[in-house]
């Protein structure tokens, strides 16, 4: 299969890379994408910057086309991540969820978080991979309504201290799942 | 990824672990959770009518460090005032445990359950309430 050879400036002037990531594919800037947009407007930049497209093109306009399909890719990954994506849309606006450095959560979810943590140690030193996996799908179900809250805070709202909260949780609830999941595969 | 022997000392043997009564008198609680790691902390602090902090437990879900942090500063903050325990820096905590810089995060999460532990003792005994009631009764 051949692809045309296309100039590196004809693709310089379609793609803008100053904007932010949804501007880049043409996405409106809401944490509630449509997937079909989104796989759409993926073929289309992709099949842009994609190196292939450059083979004839000099060793300068290779590595320039080889920069801008990394980048192409970096900014899809992180909006196809529901929680990248938040994180993002909170950055544009100036929020910093301080996953690293801010250890204030409310005192009731660390509570539950504690729980959490007992459970699954029951479960595993009672060898219960029935229960493991049940956590596992109440955990799916927690984290599935706080996705929907990330929409109402970010897109409804604009709520963006809440919705910072919920990012927090979230990060939680992916390590609870990361646990679960590796206690299954040891059992197992 | 290796443990240095200071934390492997309080891993294995932590110090203080449990709970105590959150409504005896004199006892307040510190929780804290660091979302990059998911780590949970929780310190109590049982302070008695002179403003010192006579006892400490604690409890821990997370690594290693996260663990031997938290068993470090209970026995740290045994016989010290508030005042002296809210001096205690994560610097000294991840110097102490010869901790790596990416696990500096569980210092932090050590020192800022100290912070909160006086934080709610402070306002549920409105800070003096204990030292007046003895002061009362002398």
């Amino acid at each position: 299969m051949s692809y045309g050879l296309v100039s590196i400036v004809t693709v310089s002037m379609s793609i803008n890379f100053s904007s932010n990531y949804f501007e880049l594919f043409n996405l409106p800037v809401k944490f509630r994408l449509d997937s079909n947009q989104m796989s759409e407007a993926w073929r289309n930049i992709q099949n842009m910057v994609h190196p292939d497209r450059h083979v004839q093109g000099s060793a300068q306009d290779k590595r320039i086309a080889m920069q801008w399909a990394v980048y192409v890719n970096e900014a899809f990954t992180t909006l196809r991540n529901p929680l990248d994506r938040a994180r993002y849309l909170l950055a544009l606006h100036g929020f910093d969820t301080k996953e690293e450095t801010d250890t204030f959560m409310p005192e009731g979810f660390l509570m539950e978080q504690m729980i959490w943590r007992e459970n699954i140690e029951e479960a595993i030193s009672s060898n219960n991979i029935n229960e493991l996996n049940s956590l596992l799908q109440q955990l799916y179900e927690l984290y599935s309504a706080g996705e929907d809250r990330l929409g109402q805070f970010i897109d409804d709202k604009q709520n963006y201290i809440d919705a910072i909260l919920e990012v927090r949780k979230l990060r939680f609830f992916q390590r609870l799942e990361k646990e679960i999941k590796d206690s299954v595969e040891q059992l197992e | 990824m290796a443990y240095s022997d200071k934390v492997l000392q309080h891993y294995e043997n932590p110090r203080n672990v449990g709970s105590f009564d959150k409504n005896e008198q004199g006892v307040a609680t510190g929780m804290v959770g660091a979302p990059a790691c998911g780590d949970v902390m929780k310190l109590q602090i049982k302070v008695n009518t002179d403003g010192v902090i006579e006892d400490a437990r604690f409890k821990t879900y997370g690594c290693g460090s996260a663990i031997a942090s938290s068993s470090l500063v209970t026995e740290w903050i045994k016989g010290k005032t508030l005042d002296e325990a809210m001096t205690i820096r994560n610097t000294e905590i991840a110097e102490e445990l010869a901790l790596p810089p990416v696990k500096i995060h569980c210092s932090i999460l050590a020192e800022d359950a100290i912070k909160a532990a006086i934080e709610d003792y402070r306002s549920k005994y409105d800070g003096q309430s204990l030292l007046s009631a003895k002061a009362n009764n002398e």
